[in-house]
């Protein structure tokens, strides 16, 4: 408040002036309002005069027109007119000095309160002001320290996103990684597999090449062609057989030419009986079908 | 290297045998095997039940005919791993084991009044059944005769085709030197066996034909010192001047219908084809031309005839329909074809090929106009199909001497008849016996 008054001296002038006047008035058993109205400093006043133009020249006109009802009326109403304007007058002159007063004491109260809510719009600026200014550095404090915290939360966040992104990257590479393996173990194991079964492919391919090779190589060593087969045209001849390569059934099929080229296919087949059995039992063919094509 | 083989034609192979799932049967394919004969084992007739043993053997007759076919390979006796004679003894697996496809058993019983049962079973060994069995009664002069049947008989089972074998030849043969110089018309077996003298004289024989009922032969005599056809009936041995026309009276041959004979004869000119009725001798001329016409033959359906001209300047073959046109020439390849023989399929002919100073048989196919060459000597002649058209007989020299000699067509086995005494020429083969009544 001292520090405040210094940087307002005349604050002080007027806060003492202030109290000298309320203990003065105290007596008059004034308001403090209109206290400090009355002490006001009276300001320059202004007085109406109330001015009547009467033309002479008329009036004189009219007054020797009317002779003497006029002049006794006049005479009388001059006397009530006099009598009038002085009580008239003397009102006024109460009235106005009235009204001065109360012109210059409202003027006074006007001042004092246009003094007093100038002080207190100041005080109340000030104070305003100082509120602005404690409510602003509170605010910006506050403000400080809400970003502060703010900042500081989101740097926490920031390094839990981070750090709960790293973790999840790293899951996901290490799950990635596993995945890949376990792929890359998967795909050995299929190769594996595959390898394995075109490996049992390929033997049963040979095996069964192997197999047919043998019945053909064993037909073709029994296949007596007779001499006079001409053109040795192609035959077709169905052949039965068990298991144990017992030829059960041989039928001849298309097969032109000579009755004994006819018998020579089917004796072929008939001297190659028991046919040979192949490696694997998985082979065996019930039903074959041997074609006699033979070469030029 | 295998492995290489087998995996790189592995997909080819496996295409090739169909090996695809797809198909419910695989395919397997022979392109290699072995010409050859079918092996088959005759073995010798029972004659146990006999009081004396023939001297007719039976299988090596069989066996012999069998080999000249050149369709069968008979296996030698030394291994037959048995001695069956009826089809209840036959252990299949051995004869199996022994090569032998087909068995030949067979037995001879006696019969009252001199006479035999011939029975014989043909088997299958693979299939290990019968596919023949038959039972003959005969006299002992027709054992030969019916050891032929038998062969006749197997030649048709495995072929379809009636065997030729039961069937007779004619020839020429020329006995004697200088003075004692003779000329036989002989008849024989086909194996040669059983020779018969039809004619003999000491003036040449020529040109035997055979009448399509095996009855008779036709034949050029020169008993009068010129060629003169002749019609000989051989059983009764009667015998008829059918040409003795001026000039050349040659090569008769028989209509198939029996009823005609083509000949050749100059009495107009130059030799040229005639053909006459034989009732009624009436002669009608076929072919009118300056060249030599000769050797005609009548083509199976009787409509035409087939003979040797050099109207083109060497001989070739020509046909000549009977209702008339001009000879459509028929062999182009080489200098010289003649002597012309149709096979009963009408379809191939046997044809005496010279060329370069050697004369062979070959087989002309009418259809392709293919010739084959079936012979490899210097001077054949007078070819002659058998009546299944299988088998040529013609006839060819060795050391200054005619032999005859056939050849197989199914297996171009030449075959050697045996020994016929002098220099034997000009064969003709025979028509099938009339058939069996059984």
């Amino acid at each position: 408040m001292i520090a405040f008054l210094r940087q307002h001296p005349k604050a002080l002038g007027y806060s003492l002036l202030l109290h000298v006047l309320i203990l003065g008035l105290a007596a008059f058993s004034f308001d403090s309002r209109d206290a400090q109205q009355l002490v006001r400093k009276p300001g320059p006043q202004t007085q109406t005069i109330q001015t009547e133009i009467i033309d002479e020249k008329a009036l004189e006109k009219s007054a020797r027109k009317q002779a003497e009802v006029e002049q006794r009326k006049a005479e009388a109403e001059k006397k009530r007119k006099a009598e009038a304007a002085r009580k008239k007058a003397e009102a006024e002159k109460k009235r106005k000095a009235e009204e001065a007063r109360k012109k210059a004491e409202a003027e006074k109260k006007r001042k004092a309160e246009a003094a007093r809510k100038k002080a207190e719009a100041e005080k109340k600026r000030k104070a305003e002001e100082a509120r602005k200014k404690a409510e602003a550095e509170k605010k910006r404090k506050a403000e400080a320290a809400r970003k502060k915290a703010e900042a500081e939360k989101k740097r926490k966040a920031e390094e839990a996103r981070k750090k709960a992104e790293a973790e999840k990257k790293r899951k996901a590479e290490e799950a990635a990684r596993r995945k890949a393996e376990e792929e890359q173990r998967r795909k050995e194991a299929e190769l594996q597999a595959r390898l394995a079964a075109e490996e049992r492919q390929r033997e049963l391919d040979l095996m069964r090449n192997a197999y047919y090779a043998k019945i053909r190589d064993k037909i073709s060593r029994n296949w007596r062609q007779p001499p006079n087969a001409g053109d040795k045209p192609e035959c077709e001849v169905r052949v039965e057989q068990d298991p144990g390569g017992f030829v059960l059934n041989v039928t001849i099929g298309r097969c032109p030419g000579t009755r004994e080229y006819r018998l020579s296919v089917e004796q072929a087949v008939r001297k190659s009986d028991p046919l040979p059995k192949p490696d694997d039992p998985e082979l065996f063919e019930r039903d074959i079908l041997i074609k006699f094509k033979p070469r030029d | 290297m295998k492995r290489i083989l087998f995996t790189t034609l592995l997909p080819l192979l496996l295409a090739l045998l169909g090996a695809t799932p797809a198909r419910a049967v695989i395919t397997i394919e022979i392109t290699e095997g072995v010409e050859g004969a079918i092996p088959v084992a005759v073995v010798g007739f029972d004659m146990t039940q006999l009081p004396v043993p023939l001297k007719t053997d039976l299988a090596s007759i069989i066996t012999s005919d069998l080999n000249r076919s050149g369709l069968f390979k008979v296996l030698p006796e030394s291994e037959y791993p048995q001695r069956p004679s009826q089809s209840r003894q036959v252990q299949y697996p051995l004869w199996k084991a022994s090569g032998a496809e087909f068995l030949v058993i067979g037995r001879v019983l006696p019969r009252e009044g001199g006479s035999y049962d011939v029975q014989f079973q043909f088997l299958d060994v693979l299939k290990r059944k019968q596919l023949l069995g038959y039972r003959f009664p005969v006299r002992a002069r027709s054992l030969r005769a019916t050891a032929h049947e038998i062969s006749d008989l197997i030649y048709e089972k495995i072929t379809g085709t009636r065997g030729a074998f039961n069937t007779r030849i004619a020839y020429i043969s020329v006995v004697g030197k200088g003075k004692n110089k003779k000329y036989v018309l002989q008849v024989a077996d086909t194996d040669g066996y059983n020779p018969q003298t039809i004619l003999e004289s000491d003036e040449p024989l020529m040109s035997p034909a055979w009448s399509p009922d095996g009855a008779s032969l036709a034949y050029v005599s020169f008993e009068n010192r010129r060629p003169e056809v002749f019609i000989q009936h051989l059983a009764s041995a009667r015998r008829s001047k059918m040409a003795g026309f001026k000039g050349l009276n040659n090569a008769p041959a028989w209509s198939p219908d029996g009823k005609k004979l083509a000949l050749v004869l100059s009495k107009d000119g130059s030799p040229d084809i005639y053909v006459m009725d034989i009732a009624t001798r009436k002669l009608r001329r076929i072919t009118r031309h300056r060249a030599i016409d000769t050797e005609p033959v009548f083509t199976p359906d009787g409509k035409a005839l087939i003979f040797t001209s050099d109207r083109s300047g060497s001989p070739q073959l020509y046909r000549i329909a009977l209702s008339g046109g001009r000879p459509e020439r028929l062999t182009f390849e080489g200098p010289y074809n003649a002597a012309p023989d149709v096979a009963s399929d009408g379809k191939r002919l046997a044809l005496l090929y010279g060329e370069q100073g050697r004369y062979r048989i070959a087989e002309l196919d009418l259809e392709d106009s293919n010739l084959t060459v079936l012979t490899e000597n210097r001077l054949d002649e007078s070819p002659s199909f058998a009546p299944n058209g299988r088998m040529v007989l013609y006839a060819t020299t060795r050391g200054n001497k005619g032999v005859l000699y056939m050849v197989s067509l199914d297996g171009r086995v030449q075959h050697k008849l045996s020994d016929q005494a002098g220099d034997v020429r000009e064969p003709a083969w025979g028509p099938y016996k009339p058939l069996r009544t059984q």
